[in-house]
């Protein structure tokens, strides 16, 4: 019995040495794991300000093709409240002698022969046509205005703010609405199923596709600026796939070199020249659709350019 | 319920009761190769079906067994963890402590989902109102970890148990008159 007490006795000190250490281990791993979460999160501050400093730095390359954009509306509704203005002299004219008509300031011969000498100048069918015509020019150029303005607040919109869910087609839309001045040249094409609905940061994924956007625009006029009967055109298409959604962004530029086409993600890593790129473009857009619990990838296509496929999971 | 409380259970009978007690309520109520390891959890049903087998090897009811029970387990994580128990000064300033940096102790390393709610205020410099809520009602044993603590510290101490969950109230309310 004093025996089997004994053998009793060495084995729950074993075990309490056992466990002593396990808890010293378990101690440290949460120490670590505490530290490691620290780091985390000092991460994800890291990648929304690298996404901030991206998103500025788009803003700032997209401000001479905005404001170009916005000047063009501006230049008819500036002309057409030029003539607004030089026809109100002729409106007033008409309504003053309609005045004196109806207060019997004038009989119904001089009011003729009146409105017969102010037809000379013009008549008031044309008044009102020109004057419809000129109404719908405005509503149409500040609807124009409004839209470039409404785009712009959403791009730079903070994106604590901004989780959402919305159609793939939107986001398409508003990028290349944003990128209207710089895809000018380009043949671009959108193919978008309905109701592909994703949840996420809109401005950030509307930055990850003006990155990937410019990319092709460069990659084509690159490619054109070598050869001046190349026609450059960029395909964007957004189709269902299993859960996800997956959206393909198709140039015909000169793609990349395939000895290097692993590393274009890779944060600081430019296949531009020197001084062009900062070789974070790509790094963010990696970033970016992870956060989305997404995938995205690039391919060289087999005639020419590249693909980039992003994979979004889908709101069920 | 966590191997730790088992460990305490074994220690305790072996004890005071032999080692052929010990292995008697095993072979009653545990599969055949039970060993208990702290880190680890077993069925609450088991240290029931002990804690009433030992109740009546000791002839005490089971208010009684698991005050007694309680008093004991405090000695033993003291011994198995003085750092913890060290960093407090006081009786009360444990006592007040417990959910914050015991409970936040035994996540760390045992990662327990089913500890109780306890909340304790200072009403005087000699009274502590503290509320136990736990779906396991173990409040007796908590009295009993309350009366250990205190032996620790040297203090006299009287607990009245004014609402229980074993009345039907929706949770216990221990007042603690130390000093």
């Amino acid at each position: 019995m004093q025996n089997y007490y004994k053998a009793y006795m060495r084995e729950k000190q074993a075990r309490d040495e056992l466990e002593e250490l396990l808890e010293e281990k378990t101690s440290k791993l949460y120490a670590l794991n505490i530290e490691l979460e620290k780091k985390i999160e000092i991460l994800q501050r890291q990648q929304v300000a690298v996404v901030q400093s991206e998103k500025m730095a788009t803003l700032g390359t997209l401000s001479a093709g905005v404001a170009h954009e916005i000047n063009n509306p501006l230049a008819y509704l500036t002309c057409n409240l030029d003539t607004l203005a030089e026809y109100t002299d002729d409106i007033n004219e008409y309504l003053s002698l309609s005045s004196k008509l109806i207060n019997s300031e004038v009989d119904l011969s001089e009011f003729s022969s009146a409105i017969a000498k102010l037809q000379q100048n013009i008549s008031i069918a044309d008044l009102i046509q020109d004057i419809n015509d000129i109404t719908d020019d405005c509503k149409e150029g500040c609807g124009r205005i409004s839209k470039i303005v409404a785009n712009l607040l959403d791009f730079a919109k903070p994106t604590a703010e901004s989780i959402l869910e919305f159609e793939a087609l939107e986001i398409i839309e508003q990028t290349t609405q944003l990128l209207e001045n710089k895809l000018k040249q380009l043949h671009v094409t959108i193919d978008c199923e309905p109701e592909l609905i994703i949840t996420g940061n809109k401005p950030n994924l509307t930055q990850a596709l003006i990155n990937i956007l410019v990319n092709a625009a460069q990659s084509c006029e690159s490619k054109r600026s070598d050869d001046q009967s190349f026609s450059p055109m960029i395909n964007i298409r957004a189709r269902q796939e299993g859960e996800n959604a997956l959206i393909e962004i198709q140039d015909n530029g000169q793609g990349v070199d395939p000895q290097v086409i692993n590393r274009v993600f890779d944060p600081f890593y430019s296949t531009k020249p020197l001084g062009e790129g900062t070789g974070m473009g790509l790094a963010v857009v990696y970033g970016i659709i992870s956060n989305h619990l997404g995938t995205v990838s690039i391919d060289n296509n087999i005639d020419s350019g590249v693909t980039v496929s992003i994979k979004i999971p889908l709101v069920h | 319920m966590k191997g730790l409380i088992f460990r305490c259970l074994e220690e305790l009978v072996i004890e005071q009761k032999g080692m052929d007690l010990w292995e008697d309520l095993l072979e009653q109520h545990c599969p055949e190769d039970r060993v208990y390891i702290s880190a680890r959890s077993y069925p609450d049903e088991e240290l029931l079906a002990i804690a009433t087998s030992v109740a009546n090897a000791l002839g005490l009811n089971m208010e009684q067994t698991l005050k007694a029970f309680g008093t004991y387990l405090f000695t033993f994580l003291a011994k198995k963890h003085p750092a913890i128990v060290k960093e407090f000064t006081s009786f009360d300033k444990l006592i007040i402590s417990i959910d914050d940096v015991i409970h936040n102790e035994v996540q760390k390393l045992y990662e327990e989902p089913n500890l109780p709610t306890i909340s304790a205020t200072v009403i005087d410099p000699n009274t502590i109102e503290l509320i136990y809520n736990s779906p396991r009602q173990l409040c007796f044993c908590a009295e009993g970890l309350i009366y250990g603590c205190a032996e620790h510290f040297n203090e006299s101490v009287t607990i009245e148990h004014t609402t229980c969950t074993h009345r039907s109230d929706p949770y216990c309310t221990l007042i603690i008159t130390h000093g």
